[in-house]
Order: structure tokens, then sequence, then C-alpha cells
């Protein structure tokens, strides 16, 4: 306990309150030799807390607690686990899913596409605080160049409940501060990004986990389609968030954590009569379930390639037109242009993961 | 009797400096801006109100000329708990001496040690510490209360004191504190750019630094310069 300096305001008996020289009013336990008086300047300890032999001993057994609490959490993450109050997923590209308790510390994570999970394999997620899992994450991502300066970069950070009908209160507020801190981090290495949150329902919960799709990704893929885009299921899977938005500057004018979760969850409903594009096509992606051989893979990322040109034009706007031969006979030209071929690259290996049909709770 | 902050923590040493090696222009510098400090030390020796006209005045300015040449800096010692102590010794110099008729110069050569000035520094902040109280209590503050609400992190407190000196400086809006007893957060928000929130919060600690700027606390004042 380090013991400081300031004139003596006001006392009685050994406890004052101080003036210290940097501005510092403060009520202390006064140290040395009484009587003290005021106008004099006085030593005194750092903490007025009286820490008694009592209170030490129990700080201590709190201490020891709180120490194997975080021990085992951090090494058994399923042991001491409550109920999962919401994931979290995170799309960079690698895109993760993260279940939080009520305190906000993560008690599970996964990836949802080999991206994902070669993340998770570095970022230790597990027993931590969201807030720093996800910085983390990002500053991972970073540095293993899913995002640099120069390209357009997008986060999308969104949140569904893990039981009851929406995203308690406390846990948006984190996440927008977590949002900023992100945004905040990423200008600090002068890469900029469009940074968004979403939150949605129950609704979207479970129609994101059927389809194995992140919530982030559904939401933005269903604002879109409300907005009159048609998108395959490739694009909503795979493609850049942006390009799902129909450009980086509209995913911006999105305005998602403007969404209340129940408007996302009433679009799904919208959508559910209709046959949605991504749904259609999902069967393919099923099939690709076991497939592992690296010909096949090969194979898979060629196709991939196609199809994720024919989606996007080189203006990058939602095409209009359904998928045709022709049509991608007619965008693999402007694949030359490679305009998006870094995108692409990185979105096909996360092809195959997504076919395996992931569950997070184990 | 305002006194800039920033200016005083930047030059005074300087002047200091320069005034013990015989630079008549910081000297009159720092008569010039501890003016109202001698007056208030010459005032509270003879306990009355006085005028610049008063013999008193100049005696006071004299021995805070005098101090300026005798000081000899050392990292416990204030300058201005020295000058308020030499400043008291000649004033009651020239008291006994208009008494008694007769030329008793003993104590002019007295030499002045380290534990005199602590001393007298203590008492001189211990009157200013019970008036600073007094003046609290008139904005309904007690000084409990200023340290239960006193920014614990540097650039927080930082940026209340800065809010303070605005409010100590700009006379129309210390006018208003002293009227209404709290801040005008808008002008305020408006003339600093600070944002009304850290205002809010802070306005016990910001009223409470506010009054140690603007008001007769040169010891508390020159405590919280160094």
């Amino acid at each position: 306990m380090v013991s400081k300096k300031g004139v003596l305001m006001q006392v009685s008996g050994n406890t004052g309150v101080v003036l210290t020289r940097n501005g510092q009013f403060r009520k202390v336990r006064l140290i040395g030799e009484g009587p003290y008086e005021v106008g004099y300047e006085v030593e005194y300890q750092e903490s007025l807390v009286t820490l008694s032999t009592v209170a030490l001993v129990a700080a201590a057994c709190l201490a020891v607690v709180v120490l194997s609490w975080s021990v085992l959490t951090s090494f058994r993450p399923g042991l001491l686990q409550g109920r999962v109050l919401a994931y979290v997923s995170v799309d960079i590209n690698p895109s993760v899913q993260l279940g939080v308790d009520e305190r906000h510390i993560v008690c599970s994570a996964e990836g949802l596409n080999e991206d994902g999970r070669a993340l998770l394999a570095q970022v230790p997620t597990s027993g931590r605080k969201l807030h720093d899992a996800v910085l983390d994450l990002v500053s991972a991502a970073v540095k293993a160049g899913y995002m640099s300066h120069g390209q357009e970069n997008a986060i999308l950070i969104a949140s569904v409940p893990g039981e009851g009908d929406s995203v308690p209160e406390p846990l948006l507020a984190n996440i927008s501060s977590i949002k900023r801190d992100v945004e905040r981090e990423l200008n600090s290495r002068s890469i900029s990004a469009v940074v968004e949150s979403v939150s949605g329902g129950s609704e979207l919960r479970t129609k994101a986990r059927e389809l194995n799709i992140s919530p982030g990704r559904m939401a933005l893929a269903l604002k879109a389609l409300s907005e009159g885009a048609e998108l395959s299921e490739d694009q909503v899977r795979r493609g850049l968030l942006g390009q799902i938005a129909g450009g980086i500057e509209r995913l911006k004018g999105f305005k998602l954590g403007d969404s209340k979760p129940k408007q996302i969850d009433e679009l799904l409903k919208q959508f559910e009569g209709k046959k949605l594009k991504f749904q259609s096509s999902s069967t393919p992606a099923a099939e690709q379930v076991g497939s592992e051989s690296s010909d096949d893979r090969r194979g898979e990322r060629e196709n991939l390639g196609k199809e994720h040109v024919e989606t996007h034009p080189a203006g990058g706007k939602p095409s209009n037109a359904k998928p045709s031969e022709t049509k991608i006979k007619d965008s693999r030209a402007s694949d030359s242009n490679g305009s998006h071929s870094q995108g692409q690259q990185r979105n096909d290996e996360g092809r195959k993961a997504n076919g395996r049909g992931e569950n997070s709770k184990r | 009797m305002r006194i800039s902050m920033e200016e005083d923590k930047a030059s005074v040493s300087d002047l200091l400096k320069r005034a013990m090696d015989g630079d008549l222009e910081a000297r009159g510098a720092l008569l010039a801006k501890y003016k109202p400090f001698v007056l208030s030390a010459v005032s509270k020796v003879l306990g009355r109100f006085i005028t610049d006209c008063d013999d008193e005045v100049s005696i006071g300015l004299q021995a805070f000329d005098e101090a300026l040449l005798k000081f000899r800096p050392s990292k416990s010692t204030s300058f201005l708990a020295f000058a308020g102590l030499v400043i008291r010794r000649r004033l009651v110099d020239f008291i006994r001496q208009q008494k008694q008729k007769r030329g008793n110069e003993i104590s002019l050569d007295e030499t002045l040690n380290i534990e005199d000035v602590d001393q007298f520094e203590a008492v001189e902040r211990r009157d200013e510490i019970e008036r600073f109280k007094a003046e609290l209590a008139g904005f309904g503050i007690r000084l409990e209360e200023v340290a239960e609400n006193c920014p614990r992190r540097l650039d927080a407190r930082e940026r209340a004191q800065q809010a303070a000196r605005l409010l100590a400086e700009d006379d129309s809006i210390w006018a208003y504190v002293q009227r209404r007893g709290h801040i005008p957060i808008s002008r305020l928000e408006g003339a600093s750019g600070l944002h009304r929130k850290t205002v809010e919060r802070h306005r016990v600690y910001i009223i409470a630094i506010a009054l140690i700027y603007r008001g007769p606390y040169f010891y508390l004042r020159d405590y919280l310069e160094h």
C-alpha cells in the first residue's frame, strides 16, 4: 500500500480529507504520528478501507474462490458454464460465433467457416470477456491479412438470444461499445472498415442455425432482399458483406443496428412463405459433407468462383438476373478484371466447412 | 484576485529564478502578480481592511521584494510561504517601531529557518481551508462530497480542472455561478468544448477547484501548482 502526501483539509480520528498536489480531494486513512492538524501536509494510505485481519482473511478466501473459478472455467469451459444468454457472431470473413453467459463471458465458440475455425485455434476465447475476445479476434484477423489498408473491409457483429425472445439490453450496450472499440482499433492501424452490429430475435436464431449461416449474414441478407436485391445462397454464405448489401456504402446505409430484433424477425416471416433463393439451393451444399479429397476441393473452388462472380458484376451491385449458364459465362470475362478475386479466394475456403452442419451446442 | 493557473505553472518558477539572479523585469512582474497576495498578507497581520495608500502596503511590498532576494529554493519550502513570513516579520517590526519610536531592528537579520516557514505556511493554509470550507458550504457542498465526487483518473481530473479554470477566469460566468449556485453548463460547454457530461458528473469538484483558483487561497493554490 503506497503512502502519499496531501494537505489535511479536515480530520476526524485517523481519517480525514486531503488535497493532493495534483488536485485530488480524497477521503483517506492517515498514517504516521498524530495529532493531525488541518493545514499541514500529511501522509496517508491509498485506501480508506480498514483491512482488519478478518477482512484480509475474507479477501484471501475470495481470491482463492475467484482464482479457482477462473482456472476451472478457462480449462474446462463447459464445467461451470451457465446457460447461454446469447450468441454473438462476428463476420469478418472468418466467421465465428461466440456463446456468452449472463456475465458476458464467452462460454462457447465455434467457427462458422474454415477461416473462422482457424482463427479460433489461434485466439483463446473461452472464459474471457466478450469484449476482449472480439477485439483479439479482430486483431488476429488483421494480422492474418483478412483485413488490410486500402481494402473494402467490413465487420458485422450480430447477436441473437440463447433463450427467450430478444437479446438483453446490457449485452446490446456492451456490443455497441465493442463495436466502437473495434473501430478505434482498426483506425489506429489505419484500416478503414465498416463495422456494423445487428440484433435479432429467436426466429433469426432458429433460422440461421437451421441454415448454418451466421445470424449476421442472415439478417444482412434479409435486409438486402427486402430492398429488392436478389441473392444466391452462395452469396449469402460466402459473399463479402459489402457485396451482399450491394456495395459497401449501402451496408452503412442499412443501419442494421437501428433495426429492432422484432423487425428482423418480421422480415424473416415475410420471406418465409416465398422461397428464399438461398434456401432453395441449400441442398448442394449439404452434399458437400464428406467430400474432403483435395481433388474435390479444387473442383469445388473453381465452381464456386464462377458462381461467385456471376452474382457480382463489376459494379458490385446485386444482379437482378437469375443464375443461368449465360450469365456465368458473361461474368467470367469480368472476373479477369480481378476486382473481387481476392475476396473470392478467401470465401471459397469457407465453403466446405459450411456444408458440414456444425452445431455449437456441445 | 484572478490568477491564471496555466500561465503560473509555466512562468512563476522561471520568473523567480530570474528575479533571484537580479533580473529587474522579472522582479517587477512577480511583484505585480503577487500584489493581491501581499495585500492579503498585510491586511491579515493588521487585522483590518487596507488600501494601496496605507504605509503598511509599501512595507509589505518591500518585504516581498526582500524575500525575492533572500529566498533560497529548496524542495520542501515554497516561496510564497517564505514571502508571507517575511512580510509578517517586517510588518511586526514596523508596528513595534511605530509604538516604541525607537529603532528596534533585532529581527531584521534574524534568519528564517525552514521549520519556521513550514509552520507559518501550515497555519496560513489552515486559515484558508476554514474559509474555503465556509465558502463551499455557501454552495451547499461539504468537503466529504468533494472527496466523493473527485475524478480519480488523471485525464478526467485535468478536464474538470480546465472547466474550473474557465469558471474562475470568466467574470460573467462566475457571477452566474455565485448567484445561482450551479454551473451554466451550456455556456461552459460552448466556451471550452468540454462535454456536458464531464461537467455534470464532476459539478461539485469543478466548483471546489474553481473556488480555489478564484478565491483568496494563495497557499492552497500554491500547493496545487507545484
